[in-house]
C-alpha cells in the first residue's frame, strides 16, 4: 500500500519525522497521518490493516484525531469522522480488553477537551457504541447539559452493567424525573418501581406520562392499581398521559408470568367491561387469555356473540396462544349451529381457514351452501386452504351447484393434488355441469389425461363450447396428429382454438423435435397458412425461411407476417431488422416493437443491445418507435445513449423520453460520465422538466436532476488533479504525453468505453473489440504508461504496430495486460501471461496487487521487443528469432508450427501501426501514458 | 350451469354491494388521515379519497407542505380536510379509522405503535422501521391492540416484479414445486433487472444553516438525535443519513426483498448471516456499497449487487441445484432451456390465497397479505445490512431472538435509544 503524508497544515509538524513503512517502526504521529490521508478506505482488508495500526497507537491516536475536529462552519471534519468511527467499529470486534480500554480512554479525554457541542455529541455517540461501566460517569455528568443530555442518556442506556448506578440516580432524584423515568424504563429497572410510584403522588402531567410508560416497561403487579386508576380517570382514552396504553401494555407483559396471572386476570376482566374503546377492551382480553390460558374459554365463547366484529376476531386470534384443541372444537361447533348468526360463522370459518385447523374442516364444509354469500365464500376458501380428501370431494360435488365458480376457484389453489378427483368428475357422464367444471379446472391445471374426454366432447350438444376452450390446456404431443386433422376439417370459427391447442402440444416437445414433428402435416396440407402459427412456435430455421417466403407472396403475406412476429429466437433480430429496412414500411411499427422485444431478450450485454437499438433508431421513421428506441437506449446506460438522448431532446416529439433517458442514465453514471457534454445534457433535461409546469411529477424530476448536477459538480471539483506529466528527462528526450489526465485528443476509437475519470483513462462496460488507438502511427518507439488492475481477472492489452479494428494479436502485436494470477487463468499458456508478446514470446510472471499503480515500458526497436514492469525487465526478445522468421506457416500448412502458439501472426512484422488499448472488460485504469517515437529522432 | 360463460367468469368481478345502489352508508365508509405529505404521502396512489375510504385529515411539520397538500385535496376532492401540525392530534382524531404513515422511516415505529395504542389501523410506508428493535415493538403493539397493519409494498401479491417480467405468483409456484432444487440463490442486481438507486447518498461536512420558518425541525427530527439543520438532511434527501433511513438499501431494499422472502417461504424467520463488500461508511452520511450477501440457515442466499459490481449481463435471478430463472422469466432446468415453463407451472396449484384488499381486511378484521409480522421480517433483512455496513464487517444473526451473535456493538444498533420521551411500549 502506498502511504501518503497528510497535506493538512495542522499535521505537517507531526508527519515530518518518519518514513518507515511498517506500523511497528512508524511513530504514532505518522500512523495517524497515514490513516487520515487514506480515509475513507474502499477495501475491507486495507481498512482492517489501517485500523489495526491505528489501534496500536493506544489512546494517542484517538485524542490526536479528535483534536483535529473543528466547528462545522470552520473546516471539514469528514476524514477525521471516518477515522474515529472506523476505529470504534473496528475496536468493537477486534480489540482486546486492553486495547479497547485505550480507545475508550482516548474518547473520554477527547470528550473532556472538546469545546464544540456537535463534535462533543459525536464523540459521545462513539463512546456509547463501545462503552463499559467505567465510562458511565462521562454520560452521567452530561445528563443536565442542554445540548448533550439526550446523547448522555442514550449513552447511559446503552452502557451495560450500570443498573446499580442508575438506581442510585433514580433514588437521589436530583435529575429531572422525566429523564430518570426514561432511564428506568429503558433499562427495565424493576427495583426502581417503588421510587417511581412515590413520584406519582405529586407529579405533573409530563412526569406522570413518563412514569406510566416506565412502569409499562419495568413495573410489576404492584403498579397495576396505580395505572388502573390513572387509566380510569382518563376514561380509557389514549391521551393525554398514555396511562391507558401503559396499563394495557403492562397487563400483557405480566400476563406471561405465572406468578402474576391472577392479578392480571382480575384487572383485565374488569377492564374489558369498563373500557369502551375497542382496542383497550381487546387488549385487556388478550392479556386475560394469556394469563388464564384455556380456562378463559367461556369468555371466548361469549365474545363470539359480541356485536362488534373487531371484538370477535380479536378473541379468536388471542385464543391462539392456548394451542388448545378443545377451544378450537368448541368454537367450530358454533359455526355448525343454526342459530349462530352468519357474520359470526364467517369470522369463525375465516379463522379456521387462516390457521388451517384440519380437524375442523367439517365446520367449513357445513357452510358451503350457506345462504349468505360471504359466509359461503369463507367456507370455500377455508376448505381450499385446509385441503384433504373430505374437502376435495365436497368442493368437486359443488360443481353441480350454483356455487360452481367458487368451487372451481377453490380447487385451483387447493392444498393438495386435485387430478384424480377431477378425472373422476370428468367420467361422470350424467351431469353436464360436473363435466363442464371438471374440464375447466383440467384446462387451468393442464391435466393431460383429460385430453381424450375433451376431444370426445367437441361435438357434444351442451359441452362442445367448453371442450374447445379447454383443448389448449389439456392436449399433449401425442394429440398433434389429431389436432392437425381437426384443423384441416373444422369450420373457420374453431380454427383459432385448435391452433392454440396445436401450439400448446408442440411446446411440450424438446425444441429440436418440434419442427420435424410438425413439418409432415404442414408440407402435405393444401392450406399451409393454417400452420403458420405452429411453425412460428418451433422457431426453427426452416420455419423462418418458409414464413419469409410466404411473407413475400401476396396471398399469404399477411398471415405469414403475423406468424413471423411470433417467432421467439435470436435469429429474428436480424430478420426483423431486414424486414424493417425493406421497401414496405407500412408495418414497421409492429416489426420494430418485436425487434426490440427480441433484442431485450437476446442481446448479450448493454453494448450489444446499445448497438441493436441504435441501428433500430436509425431505421425507425416514426415518433412512436423513435421514443421506444430512445427509452431502450437509456436502459443500456451507455455514454452513446446519453449522446443520442441529448441530440433528440430538442425535438418536441422525442423530448419527454429523451429527458427521462438523460435523467436515468446520469442518475446511475454521474460519477462516470464527466465531460462538458454530460453536464449540458443534465441542464437540458432539467430545463425540459421545468417547462412541464402542469405535470405534478415533473417537480420530482427537477429535484432529482438538481441533485445529479450537484453531484456532478462536486465530483468535478474533487476530482484528483491529473498526475500525468513527463519527467524532465523524458521532456528532454522528446517524449510525447499521449494522455495528460484530462484530454483524449490524441486517441481515437471507442472513446465512449474508455473515458476520463479522476485523471485516469477508465474502462467502462467494454467487451472484446472495444479498443482505443493513438491517432498517430509508430514504428520504433518507447511506450510508457501506468496501470492499475482494480478488479480480479482484468484482461486488456497493448496493441502495437497494429491497424485499427482488427485483432491486434495477429494483425499486429499485442503486449498482454492480464491479472494472470486470478484462478480463472490457472490454465493459461506461458505466452499468455502479462507482458508477453501474445502468442509469440512469453514474459516472466509479475505479481500484481489490485488497486495499486504499476509502471510499464514497452520498447520496440526493429525486431527487438523489451517489456519492463515496475522497473523489472520481464521480456527481452526478438520476434523474428522467436518464429524462425515465419510469421505464417508453410504453404498448405494449417496453422504455423514455427510459432509457439501454432498460429499465424500475419501482422507480426508490420513496420508500423497504431498503439492501442484492447478492451476485454471493466476494472482497469491507465494514466501517465507517453511515447517516444524513435524513428523521428 | 352457464356453460359458455364458465371460463370467462373466472375473472372475478369485485364485490361492490355496500349500502345498496350507489349509496354508501356512512358507517360502511372508512376514513383515513395521512401523516407526512411531502413526497410519497402526496403521490396519487396514496393521496386518494373514495367511496370505500375517505381522506379526512393531513399532517405535516412543514407548513408549506401541509398547506399545499390541503389545497390539492380541496382541488381534487372538493373538500376542506382537517390539517394537523402534530401527528398526535391526527392519531387521536376520533373521525379517523386508518392512520397512513408516510413520514421518513425514523418516525415509523413511534407512530405505528402510538396509532395502535390509540385504536387505529395502520398503513405504513416502506421501509417498515429504522431498527430491528422498533419492528419488534410494532409487532407487539399491533397484536396487543388487535389492529390491522399494512406495510406498503405490494409485489408479493400484484404487479410485474421488475426484472422478472411477470408477477411473483408463477415464480412462487415454481419455487414451491421444488423443481429448481434447494437451497436457492437469488441475485437482486441491475443485471437481473433490479436497479439500486445509489443516488440516495448523504453529504459530509454539512455546514449548519438556519431552519426555514415553515419547518418545525425539532418535530421533524422527533426521536432522531439532534444535529444542526441542513436542508439536505430533510425533505427528499433524508434517505442519505443513517439517523433517518438506510440510503439506497433503505429506499428499495424492502421493496425488492419482501417478495423474495415470500417466495423463499421465509416469512417467519430471518437470515443467519450478512456479508458485505462496501467502502467504509461515514458515521452520518450514507455511502454506496458493492455487494451484500444474506444466508439463511438452510443455505438459501440473497445476493444484492450494487454499484459497479453487477454481474455480467446473463446471470440467473434465481439459481438452484436443478434449475435457474433468468430475467424475463427465462427458465433453465438441468442445464436446458425450458420454454414451456409457464405450462408446467400451470399444472401446479396456485399459491394460498392472500388478503390483498386492505379496506376489506379492516372491515373483516383479517390480516393483510403484507402485515406487521412478515413486514417486520423483510425489514430485518434491510436492517441487518445496515448494521453490517455501519460496522464494516460481516455479522451473524439469531432469527429467533432477533439479535446478532457475539457482537455487542451490532446489538447496540438493535434498540437505539430515542431522543425525547418517545417510547415504544
Amino acid at each position: 500500500m502506498k502511504r501518503f503524508f497528510i497535506s493538512l497544515g495542522l499535521l505537517l509538524t507531526l508527519a515530518g519525522n518518519a518514513v518507515a513503512q511498517d506500523a511497528r517502526q512508524r511513530t504514532p504521529q505518522t500512523i495517524v497521518a497515514d490513516v487520515l490521508a487514506e480515509m475513507p478506505y474502499t477495501q475491507k482488508a486495507d481498512f482492517d490493516s489501517a485500523m489495526s495500526d491505528l489501534l496500536s497507537t493506544g489512546s494517542f491516536g484517538v485524542t490526536q484525531l479528535a483534536g483535529m475536529l473543528v466547528p462545522a462552519d470552520q473546516g471539514q471534519n469528514n476524514r477525521v469522522e471516518y477515522a474515529l468511527d472506523g476505529l470504534v467499529a473496528y475496536s468493537s470486534a477486534n480489540a482486546d480488553e486492553e486495547q479497547l480500554a485505550e480507545t475508550r480512554q482516548g474518547l473520554k479525554k477527547a470528550i473532556a477537551s472538546a469545546t464544540d457541542n456537535a463534535n462533543k455529541a459525536f464523540l459521545m455517540k462513539l463512546l456509547s457504541n463501545i462503552s463499559r461501566p467505567e465510562d458511565a460517569d462521562v454520560f452521567v455528568s452530561a445528563l443536565t447539559d442542554p445540548y448533550l443530555s439526550e446523547y448522555a442518556l442514550s449513552g447511559l442506556i446503552l452502557t451495560p452493567d450500570t443498573d446499580e448506578l442508575s438506581l442510585g440516580l433514580i433514588s437521589q432524584a436530583t435529575l429531572p424525573k422525566t429523564i430518570l423515568a426514561r432511564l428506568a424504563g429503558a433499562k427495565h429497572l424493576v427495583a426502581a418501581e417503588p421510587v417511581m410510584l412515590g413520584w406519582l403522588r405529586d407529579a405533573d402531567a409530563e412526569t406522570a406520562t413518563s412514569v406510566y410508560k416506565a412502569l409499562a416497561l419495568a413495573g410489576t403487579a404492584k403498579s397495576l392499581p396505580v395505572l388502573a386508576k390513572a387509566a380510569a380517570v382518563e376514561k380509557y382514552e389514549w391521551l393525554p398521559t398514555d396511562a391507558t396504553a401503559s396499563y394495557v401494555s403492562l397487563l400483557n407483559r405480566l400476563a406471561t408470568n405465572p406468578a402474576d396471572a391472577k392479578a392480571v386476570a382480575k384487572d383485565a376482566g374488569a377492564l374489558m367491561k369498563k373500557a369502551k374503546n375497542i382496542n383497550v377492551r381487546t387488549g385487556a382480553m388478550t392479556a386475560l387469555f394469556e394469563a388464564e390460558g384455556a380456562k378463559a374459554l367461556p369468555v371466548l365463547l361469549k365474545a363470539m356473540s359480541d356485536p362488534d366484529r373487531q371484538f370477535r376476531m380479536a378473541a379468536l386470534r388471542s385464543s391462539e396462544c392456548w394451542n388448545s384443541d378443545d377451544a378450537v372444537v368448541a368454537v367450530a361447533a358454533l359455526a355448525k349451529k343454526d342459530k349462530t348468526p352468519d357474520v359470526v360463522k364467517t369470522d369463525i370459518i375465516n379463522w379456521i381457514g387462516a390457521n388451517k385447523y384440519a380437524s375442523q374442516v367439517d365446520a367449513a364444509l357445513a357452510n358451503l351452501d350457506a345462504a349468505d354469500d360471504e359466509l359461503a365464500q369463507a367456507a370455500f376458501t377455508a376448505a381450499s386452504r385446509i385441503g384433504g380428501e373430505e374437502a376435495l370431494s365436497a368442493l368437486v360435488a359443488h360443481f353441480d351447484s350454483k356455487r360452481d365458480i367458487k368451487a372451481m376457484k377453490a380447487l385451483l389453489s387447493f392444498n393438495g393434488d386435485v387430478k384424480d378427483a377431477i378425472m373422476e368428475a370428468l367420467a361422470d357422464d350424467k351431469s353436464t355441469n360436473m363435466r363442464g367444471c371438471a374440464l375447466t379446472v383440467a384446462c387451468q391445471r393442464r391435466i393431460k389425461e383429460a385430453a381424450p374426454v375433451a376431444l370426445s366432447l367437441l361435438n357434444d350438444e351442451k359441452l362442445s363450447e367448453i371442450a374447445y376452450i379447454a383443448l389448449p390446456g389439456v392436449v399433449a404431443p401425442d394429440n398433434i396428429g389429431t389436432l392437425c386433422q381437426l384443423l384441416e376439417t373444422s369450420p373457420a370459427s374453431r380454427r383459432g382454438t385448435i391452433q392454440q391447442a396445436l401450439v400448446a402440444a408442440l411446446r411440450q416437445l424438446p425444441a429440436e423435435e418440434q419442427y420435424a414433428t410438425l413439418s409432415p402435416y404442414f408440407e402435405k396440407s393444401a392450406k399451409p397458412e393454417l400452420y403458420y402459427g405452429a411453425l412460428a412456435t418451433t422457431g426453427a430455421p426452416e420455419a423462418v425461411d418458409a414464413l419469409l417466403s410466404a411473407y413475400k407472396a401476396p396471398s399469404t403475406g399477411k398471415a405469414a407476417f403475423e406468424a413471423l412476429l411470433e417467432i421467439d429466437s435470436p435469429r429474428m433480430i436480424d430478420v426483423l431488422y431486414n424486414i424493417a429496412l425493406g421497401n414496405d414500411k407500412s408495418n414497421n411499427g409492429a416489426v420494430l416493437k418485436r425487434y426490440v422485444a427480441m433484442v431485450d431478450r437476446y442481446g448479450k450485454d448493454n453494448i450489444d443491445r446499445y448497438n441493436h437499438y441504435r441501428r433500430g433508431l436509425e431505421a425507425s421513421g416514426t415518433d412512436e418507435t423513435d421514443n421506444l428506441f430512445i427509452g431502450k437506449l437509456a436502459s443500456t446506460g451507455t455514454y452513446g445513449a446519453l449522446a443520442i438522448a441529448d441530440a433528440r431532446i430538442a425535438n418536441p416529439a422525442t423530448a419527454a423520453v429523451s429527458a427521462a433517458a438523460i435523467r436515468s442514465i446520469m442518475s446511475k453514471h454521474v460519477g462516470e460520465y464527466r465531460g462538458e457534454q454530460a453536464r449540458s445534457s443534465i441542464v437540458k433535461a432539467t430545463d425540459y422538466f421545468k417547462s412541464r409546469t402542469n405535470d405534478p411529477d415533473a417537480g420530482y424530476a427537477v429535484d432529482d436532476l438538481k441533485g445529479i448536477l450537484e453531484r456532478f459538480d462536486a465530483d468535478a471539483a474533487t476530482a484528483a488533479t491529473p498526475s500525468s506529466k513527463l519527467t524532465p528527462e523524458e521532456e528532454a528526450m522528446g517524449f510525447d504525453l499521449l494522455f495528460d489526465g484530462t484530454s483524449m485528443a490524441k486517441w481515437t476509437g471507442d472513446t465512449t468505453t474508455y473515458i476520463v475519470r479522476d485523471g485516469c483513462i477508465t474502462v467502462g462496460e467494454a467487451r472484446w473489440g472495444n479498443n482505443i488507438y493513438t491517432a498517430d502511427e509508430y514504428g520504433d518507439f518507447i511506450f510508457r504508461f501506468e496501470f492499475s488492475l482494480d478488479r480480479p481477472g482484468v484482461n486488456n492489452g497493448v496493441g502495437i504496430r497494429t491497424p485499427m479494428n482488427v485483432d491486434a494479436a495477429f494483425h499486429g502485436m499485442e503486449i498482454q495486460i492480464l491479472d494472470h494470477d486470478d484462478p480463472m487463468y490457472a490454465d493459461i499458456q506461458p505466452y499468455q501471461v502479462h507482458g508477453s508478446v501474445y502468442g509469440v514470446i512469453p514474459a516472466e510472471r509479475v505479481k500484481f496487487k489490485h488497486g495499486e499503480w504499476n509502471t510499464e515500458e514497452i520498447r520496440a526497436e526493429g525486431d527487438h521487443i523489451t517489456v519492463t514492469v515496475n522497473g523489472k525487465v520481464i521480456l527481452d526478445g526478438n520476434i523474428r528469432d522467436a518464429c524462425q522468421g515465419h510469421a505464417v506457416g508453410d504453404p498448405g500448412e494449417e496453422g504455423n508450427h514455427y510459432m509457439i502458439d501454432h498460429r499465424n501472426h500475419p501482422g507480426l512484422f508490420n513496420k508500423r501501426g497504431h498503439i492501442g488499448f484492447l478492451g476485454h472488460g471493466a476494472g482497469i485504469r491507465f494514466r501517465n501514458v507517453r511515447v517516444l517515437d524513435l524513428n523521428s529522432k | 350451469m352457464k356453460t359458455a360463460g364458465a371460463i370467462a367468469l373466472f375473472s372475478i368481478v369485485p364485490r361492490k354491494v355496500l349500502g345498496g345502489q350507489g349509496y354508501i352508508a356512512p358507517s360502511d365508509q372508512l376514513t383515513k388521515g395521512i401523516i407526512g405529505v411531502g413526497g410519497i404521502g402526496r403521490s396519487s396512489f396514496h393521496f386518494s379519497s373514495d367511496d370505500s375510504c375517505r381522506l379526512v385529515a393531513l399532517c405535516d411539520v412543514d407548513s408549506e407542505h401541509l398547506n399545499s397538500a390541503l389545497a390539492l385535496a380541496k382541488q381534487r376532492f372538493g373538500e376542506d380536510l382537517q390539517g394537523y401540525h402534530n401527528y398526535r392530534d391526527l392519531i387521536s382524531d376520533p373521525n379517523i379509522d386508518i392512520v397512513h404513515i408516510a413520514t421518513p422511516p425514523h418516525w415509523h415505529g413511534v407512530m405505528a405503535v402510538e396509532a395502535a395504542n390509540a385504536g387505529k389501523d395502520v398503513w405504513c410506508e416502506k421501509p417498515m422501521t429504522r431498527t430491528i428493535g422498533e419492528g419488534k415493538r410494532v409487532v407487539e403493539a399491533i397484536k396487543r391492540n388487535n389492529r390491522i397493519f399494512r406495510l406498503n409494498t405490494w409485489f408479493r401479491f400484484k404487479d410485474t416484479f421488475y426484472g422478472l417480467g411477470t408477477t411473483v405468483e408463477p415464480l412462487k409456484k415454481l419455487v414451491d414445486s421444488g423443481v429448481l432444487g434447494w437451497p436457492l440463490t437469488v441475485r437482486v442486481s441491475g443485471a437481473t433487472g433490479f436497479a439500486w438507486k445509489f443516488f440516495w447518498t448523504g453529504k459530509e461536512n454539512l455546514v449548519p444553516q438556519a431552519v426555514p420558518s415553515q419547518l418545525d425541525y425539532d418535530m421533524w427530527l422527533g426521536p432522531a438525535p439532534y444535529k444542526p439543520y441542513h436542508p439536505h438532511r430533510t425533505h427528499a434527501t433524508f434517505r442519505g443519513y443513517w439517523d433517518y433511513d438506510g440510503g439506497g438499501l433503505g429506499d428499495m431494499g424492502q421493496h425488492y426483498l419482501d417478495p423474495v422472502q415470500y417466495f423463499l417461504g421465509k416469512d417467519e424467520t430471518s437470515p443467519i448471516k450478512v456479508e458485505i463488500d462496501a467502502p467504509q461508511q461515514h458515521p452520518d452520511a450514507i455511502g454506496i456499497w458493492r455487494k451484500i450477501t444474506y444466508t439463511y440457515d438452510d443455505g438459501c442466499r440473497i445476493i444484492l449487487e450494487g454499484e459497479g459490481y453487477e454481474s455480467g449481463s446473463k446471470v440467473p435471478y434465481i439459481e438452484g441445484p436443478n434449475g435457474k430463472v433468468f430475467q424475463g422469466f427465462e427458465v433453465e432446468l438441468n442445464g436446458k432451456p425450458a420454454p414451456d415453463i409457464m405450462s408446467m407451472i400451470a399444472q401446479m396449484p396456485d399459491p394460498e390465497p392472500q388478503n390483498t384488499d386492505f379496506i376489506k381486511c379492516v372491515k373483516n378484521r383479517e390480516r393483510f397479505a403484507l402485515n406487521e409480522q412478515n413486514g417486520h421480517r423483510s425489514c430485518n433483512i434491510v436492517n441487518m445490512g445496515v448494521a453490517a455496513l455501519r460496522l464494516n464487517r460481516d455479522l451473524e444473526f439469531d432469527p429467533v431472538s432477533q439479535t446478532f451473535i457475539n457482537d455487542d456493538a451490532a446489538n447496540r444498533l438493535i434498540d437505539q435509544p430515542m431522543r425525547g420521551d418517545y417510547r415504544l411500549l
